[in-house]
C-alpha cells in the first residue's frame, strides 16, 4: 500500500475516534423501551406536542378536582377537544381523586375516577367499626358521562348535562346542568344547577321529587331512577385568564360534603367559596393551587394527551429504497426479454434479491409466484405498525429486482400464516407517481384491494422463511387494582418468552415468569364468591410458585376458504386455565363486519404455575359467538354472546374508538345470568380498554402495543378465557379500513 | 441484466464513503461489513458537515478535513453534505436513485433527499418528511425574480396528509463566500421568501461562479429551521 494512503488511513482513524466520542453522547435511545426511557419519551413527546399545538388563542378548557371539565370543584358547560385523554390527580383536605377522562366524541365524554377519602372513620371507629367504618381510608370508583347539549355561540353559552358516579355506590352521585359563556378572550362565567351531591348545599327545593338514600352496598347499578331527583342547588364561578399561562378562578360550590364533612368530620366545611390559581405552561399540562371551603388547601394536576396526533408528528425511521424505473423498451430491448421465465432458478434468485433488498426492513418474503407479467409476493411484516408502509417497502423492492416485463405486483401480507389481503399495484404507477403531488392518494386510486385468494401456480416458498425461532427476556408487571385495602398492588418480574414457527400457521409458544418483588399477596378462596372462583384467586396465581409456567401452547392458524379463517390452540392457554380453544371467523374482505365463533374446553390450573390441573378439579366448556362491526367513523363495536368461565351465560358489549395511528380507547360491559348479589361487589363485569401503540411514543415504526384493561373490580361472573392472538385481531391488521387509515405511509 | 438474472448487491452507493474513510478497503458485499461501514460512515459524515457548517468553530484538525476532502475527490463520487440543525442531524449523501428528472440522494443511515436539479422535492427518514412537493425550477431561482406557488405534502401524527401552500418570490441578496468542507467558493445569493399556510419562511440559495448551486437552505418542515444542503463533490 502506498505511503500516502497509509497516512490517510491513520488520520481518518483518529478523526473517527473523535467523532465516535462526540456521536456517542448524542446517540438516540434504543427503540426498546425500558420503563425509564418510556417515561422520558412521554415527557419529550408531550413537550414536542406543545410546540406543534396551535397557540392558545382561545381559553382552554380546564379540569376540576373531580377530573371533569370545570372550575375548581364544580363542573362547567365546556368539553375538551375531541379525542383528548386527560389524566387528573387532585388532593384537598382528606380527599384524593385520580381520574381518567376521555372525550369520546366532540360532545360526549366519559370519566373513570378513583376516590380516596382519608380519616374516613377517625371520628366513628371506635366505637362503631361495622361495615364501611372498618376502613381508615374509604376508596370509591366512579364512572361519569357528560354530554354537551349546546355548543357555545355568539350569544348562547355552552351547556353540558352531566351524570356523575352513575353506576357507583351513590356516594359521589350527582347530576348537573352547567352553562358556560366566554366573554372576550379572557373571561368565562359558569352557572349551573346540581342534584344529588351537587344539590346538597343551600338547596332550592326538590323540583322533581325526593331521592333515595345513599346506599354503600354492592354498587354497580345504574341509578337512573334517582337522576335529577331530590334537592337541587345552584352553583357557579368565574375563570379569568391573566395571560397565556396563568388563570385565576373563583366559585360558589353547591356540594355540602354531607358524608365527608357533616357526618364524618373528615374536614371542616366553613364556606361555599373556593379560590384558586392555575399555571398551564402548554396545552398538555396544568397545575392548580386552591383555597377551598374556608379551611383547606388543594392541588390539581392535569395531563392532556391527544391520541390522534403522534407527538413527534410524522413517523421516523430509515427511509426506503427508491423506486427503480425500468429502461424504455426502445433503449434497452434486452431488459424486456422474457427468456428468464425459462430459467429454472429464476424464482430462487428473485426471492434472494428481494430478501436482500428488504433486509433492513425486517420484512420476510414467505413465497413468490411469478409469470412474465405478474409477480405475487407473500410476506410477513414484523415491524411496521402501518400495513401500508410495509406494502410500500415491498412494492419498491419489487421495482428494484423484478424483470422489466413484470408489470403487475400482487402483495399479500401474511400474519400467523394467514394471508390477510391481496393488494395489487401496477409497476408503471409506482414509477410514475413516486414524486407526484399527493402521491399517496394518487397511488391508492390505482390500487386494488381484494381477498388474498390462493397463490399463483408454481409459487415457490422461501426456504429461509421457516422454521423461525424468536425469543425475548423482558421485565413485566402484574397489577391488582382497586382492592379495598390497597388500590394499587403490583408485582414485578422477568418474563422469558419463546416462539417457534414451524411452518406457515404452525406456532409453538411458551412463556415463563419469575417474580422479583411486589406487594401482591393473597390466598385462594379470598373472594368468598358464590360462583366457581375462576378469577378471584388471581392473587394466589401471582404469588404461589415461582417461577411460573405462564403459557405453553401449540397453535394452528389457517385460511379455510375465501373470507373464512380458523384457529386451534391447545395447551396451557393462560396462567389460570389450560385446554383447547377453537375458533372460526368469517370476515368478507370488502365488508365492515365479521362473524366469529369460539368453542373452548378448559381446566383450571393449579395456582403454583406448574403443569397440574388437580387443585380445583374445575372443568368448563366455554365459548361465544361474536359479531364485529366497524362504523367507519372511528368507532368499532363487538358483541359476544355465550358461556363464560364460571358457566354463566350472557353477553359482552365492547365499544372502542380507534384512531388511525393505532390507539384504541374503549369500554366493555358484560351481563350474565348471575344476579348482582351473587356477582358481588360491582354487580356486573365492566371495564376500560386502552391500547397504546409504542410507535406513538417512539416516533419510529413498531408493531408493539401496550394494552391495558382497567376493571373497577375483578370478579368471577362474566369472565372470559384469555387466548393470545384471537383470529379477529390477527386478520384485522390487514383489513381495508386499517390499510386505508394509514395508506399515506405507503410512500414512507 | 440482459437475458439472465444475477444476484443483486445490496450495498448502497453511499457505503463507498465509509469504505474510503477506512482507506481504500473497497466495497464489501457482506451485510455485516456493510452495517459496520454504514455505522462508521454516519459518524464520519456528521463530523464533516459540522466543519462545513461552522468553519473554524470546532477545534479539530483542519488537515483532517483536507484529507477527507482529498479522499472524497479521489473517489469522484458525487457528494452532498446535508444537515438539519433542529434535528441535530448532519450527514453525507451520495446518489441513490433516479426517477426521471428527480435524483434521490441517501446517507449511509438511509435518510434521503430527492431533488430536481438541487431543488428539494421530497425527503425520507427524518420523521417530519416532505412526502412530495411542487417546487420551482432551478432556472427560475437562478434568475432571482418573479414568483412561484409552492405546495408541500406532509403527514401528520395520525398519518394523514397535510397540504401546505405558499406564495414565494425570489430576490437577489448579494455576494458571499461559502466554505464547503474546507473549500471556499465565491457565490451570489438568492433569497426565496414564502408566505402561506403557516408562518412565513425563507429558502436561500448560493450559486458559485460557474452558476452551480453550491449551497442552499431549503425548508424541511414547519417549525424547523431550514435543511442545509452543500454540494461537496460535483
Amino acid at each position: 500500500m502506498p505511503h500516502m494512503q497509509q497516512e490517510k488511513k491513520n488520520r481518518v482513524a483518529v478523526l473517527l475516534g473523535l467523532v465516535l466520542s462526540m456521536v456517542a453522547k448524542r446517540k438516540a435511545a434504543p427503540v426498546t423501551l425500558s420503563l425509564k426511557s418510556f417515561t422520558a419519551r412521554v415527557l419529550v413527546g408531550l413537550a414536542c406536542l406543545a410546540i406543534a399545538a396551535p397557540t392558545q388563542a382561545e381559553m382552554q378548557a380546564s379540569m376540576n378536582l373531580s377530573g371533569q371539565v370545570g372550575i375548581i370543584d364544580m363542573p362547567s358547560g365546556d368539553q375538551q377537544p375531541d379525542g383528548y385523554l386527560t389524566l387528573n390527580h387532585s388532593h384537598f383536605g382528606p380527599i384524593v381523586r385520580n381520574a381518567l377522562r376521555f372525550q369520546i366524541t366532540p360532545r360526549l365524554s366519559g370519566t373513570f375516577r378513583y376516590v380516596g377519602i382519608h380519616n374516613w372513620s377517625d371520628n366513628i371507629c371506635p366505637p362503631n367499626c361495622a361495615g364501611a367504618n372498618a376502613f381508615r381510608i374509604y376508596y370509591d370508583r366512579n364512572f361519569d358521562i357528560s354530554y354537551q347539549i349546546l355548543t357555545e355561540g355568539r350569544y348562547i353559552p355552552a351547556v353540558t348535562v352531566g351524570f356523575q358516579d352513575f353506576v357507583g355506590t351513590g356516594l359521589s352521585a350527582a347530576e348537573y346542568l352547567a352553562a358556560t359563556k366566554t366573554f372576550g378572550s379572557r373571561l368565562k362565567v359558569t352557572a349551573g344547577l346540581g342534584f344529588g351531591r351537587l344539590g346538597s348545599y343551600n338547596p332550592l327545593g326538590q323540583p322533581f321529587g325526593p331521592r333515595s338514600k345513599i346506599n354503600i352496598g354492592l354498587g354497580g347499578n345504574i341509578n337512573y331512577h334517582d337522576w335529577f331527583q331530590g334537592n337541587a342547588a345552584a352553583f357557579g364561578g368565574l375563570e379569568y385568564q391573566i395571560n397565556d399561562k396563568w388563570t385565576l378562578k373563583a366559585e360558589y360550590s353547591s356540594d355540602a360534603y354531607t358524608t365527608e364533612a357533616v357526618q364524618r368530620g373528615t374536614f371542616n366545611r366553613k364556606s361555599p367559596f373556593n379560590f384558586g390559581v392555575e399555571y398551564a405552561p402548554n396545552v398538555n399540562f396544568r397545575l392548580g393551587a386552591y383555597y377551598l371551603y374556608g379551611s383547606e388547601v388543594g392541588l390539581n394536576i392535569t395531563i392532556n394527551i391527544n391520541p390522534d396526533q403522534r407527538p413527534r408528528g410524522g413517523i421516523g425511521g430509515p427511509g426506503p429504497e427508491p423506486v427503480k424505473p425500468r429502461p424504455s423498451r426502445a433503449s434497452d430491448p434486452a431488459a424486456w426479454a422474457t427468456a428468464w421465465t425459462q430459467q429454472v432458478d429464476a424464482k430462487q434468485i428473485l426471492i434472494g434479491n428481494l430478501t436482500n433488498n428488504l433486509v433492513r426492513t425486517g420484512i420476510v418474503v414467505e413465497s413468490l409466484g411469478v409469470t412474465a407479467d405478474t409477480a405475487q409476493v407473500r410476506f410477513r411484516n414484523p415491524n411496521y405498525d402501518a400495513a401500508a408502509q410495509a406494502v410500500g417497502r415491498v412494492a419498491r423492492a419489487m421495482s428494484q429486482v423484478m424483470p422489466a416485463t413484470v408489470e403487475v405486483f400482487e402483495l399479500v401480507p401474511v400474519d400467523h400464516g394467514i394471508p390477510g389481503a391481496k393488494i395489487t399495484i401496477h409497476r408503471s404507477d409506482l414509477e410514475r407517481l413516486e414524486f407526484a403531488p399527493d402521491a399517496g392518494a394518487a397511488l391508492r386510486a390505482q390500487t386494488t384491494f381484494a381477498e388474498a385468494g390462493t397463490p399463483l401456480p408454481g409459487t415457490l416458498a422461501n426456504p429461509e422463511a421457516y422454521p423461525k425461532f424468536t425469543w425475548s427476556l423482558m421485565p413485566f408487571v402484574r397489577t391488582l387494582l382497586f382492592s379495598p385495602s390497597n388500590p394499587l398492588k403490583a408485582s414485578f418480574g422477568l418474563r422469558l418468552a419463546g416462539q417457534y414457527q414451524l411452518a406457515p400457521g404452525f406456532i409453538l409458544s411458551a412463556s415463563v415468569t419469575e417474580l422479583a418483588r411486589g406487594n401482591i399477596t393473597g390466598k385462594t378462596g379470598r373472594g368468598g364468591s358464590a360462583l366457581p372462583p375462576v378469577r378471584t384467586d388471581t392473587a394466589a396465581y401471582i404469588t404461589d410458585g415461582n417461577p411460573d409456567l405462564e403459557t405453553l401452547t401449540a397453535a394452528w392458524y389457517t385460511r379455510l376458504g375465501p373470507d373464512v379463517y380458523g384457529r386451534v390452540t391447545v395447551g396451557y392457554l393462560e396462567q389460570e386455565f389450560g385446554g383447547i380453544s377453537t375458533e372460526v371467523l368469517w370476515r368478507p374482505v370488502n365488508q365492515h363486519w365479521a362473524l366469529g365463533a369460539e368453542a373452548n374446553y378448559v381446566a383450571q390450573r393449579n395456582t403454583d404455575g406448574g403443569l397440574g390441573i388437580d387443585q380445583f378439579k374445575y372443568r368448563v366448556a366455554t365459548g361465544h359467538v361474536s359479531g364485529y362491526y366497524d362504523f367507519q367513523n372511528g368507532f368499532h363495536a363487538q358483541v359476544d354472546l355465550g358461556r363464560y368461565l364460571a358457566g354463566d351465560i350472557g353477553g359482552t358489549l365492547t365499544v372502542t374508538r380507534q384512531f388511525e395511528n393505532g390507539w384504541q380507547i374503549g369500554a366493555f360491559a358484560t351481563k350474565t345470568n348471575v344476579s348482582a348479589k351473587n356477582f358481588g361487589e360491582g354487580s356486573f363485569d365492566k371495564g376500560i380498554i386502552l391500547q397504546i401503540p409504542l410507535a406513538w411514543f417512539s416516533g419510529r415504526p413498531t408493531r408493539s402495543v401496550s394494552p391495558l384493561i382497567i376493571r373497577p373490580i375483578l370478579r368471577d361472573g362474566g369472565a372470559r378465557l384469555i387466548v393470545v392472538d384471537r383470529l379477529y385481531d390477527v386478520v384485522r391488521s390487514y383489513d381495508q379500513t386499517r390499510l386505508d387509515a394509514q395508506w399515506a405511509r405507503v410512500w414512507k | 441484466m440482459g437475458e439472465g438474472l444475477e444476484m443483486n448487491k445490496i450495498v448502497p452507493m453511499a457505503a463507498l464513503l465509509s469504505g474510503l474513510a477506512l482507506a481504500g478497503c473497497g466495497n464489501d458485499p457482506q451485510v455485516q461489513d456493510t452495517q459496520l461501514s454504514l455505522a462508521a460512515g454516519v459518524k464520519l459524515g456528521s463530523l464533516v458537515v459540522r466543519f462545513g457548517h461552522k468553519p473554524g468553530s470546532e477545534s479539530l484538525d483542519p488537515t483532517a478535513v483536507a484529507a477527507l476532502r482529498t479522499a472524497l475527490e479521489k473517489s469522484g463520487q458525487p457528494i452532498y453534505a446535508v444537515s438539519v440543525a433542529d434535528l441535530d442531524y448532519a450527514n453525507l449523501m451520495a446518489p441513490y436513485g433516479q426517477n426521471g428528472s428527480v435524483q434521490t440522494w441517501a446517507s449511509t443511515s438511509y435518510e434521503s433527499v430527492s431533488m430536481r436539479d438541487g431543488m428539494v422535492v421530497a425527503t425520507r427518514g427524518f420523521g417530519p418528511d416532505i412526502m412530495t412537493s411542487v417546487a420551482p425550477d432551478i432556472a427560475q431561482v437562478a434568475h432571482a425574480s418573479g414568483g412561484f406557488q409552492r405546495s408541500y405534502y406532509y403527514l401528520d401524527g395520525a398519518d394523514q396528509k397535510t397540504l401546505m401552500s405558499y406564495a414565494c418570490s425570489f430576490a437577489p441578496s448579494g455576494s458571499e463566500t461559502v466554505v464547503v468542507l474546507g473549500k471556499a467558493y465565491a457565490t451570489h445569493k438568492v433569497t426565496e421568501s414564502c408566505a402561506g399556510t403557516d408562518s412565513p419562511f425563507q429558502n436561500i440559495y448560493w450559486f458559485d461562479s460557474n452558476g452551480k448551486l453550491r449551497q442552499s437552505d431549503q425548508r424541511l418542515a414547519p417549525g424547523l429551521k431550514a435543511m442545509r444542503l452543500q454540494r461537496v463533490i460535483d
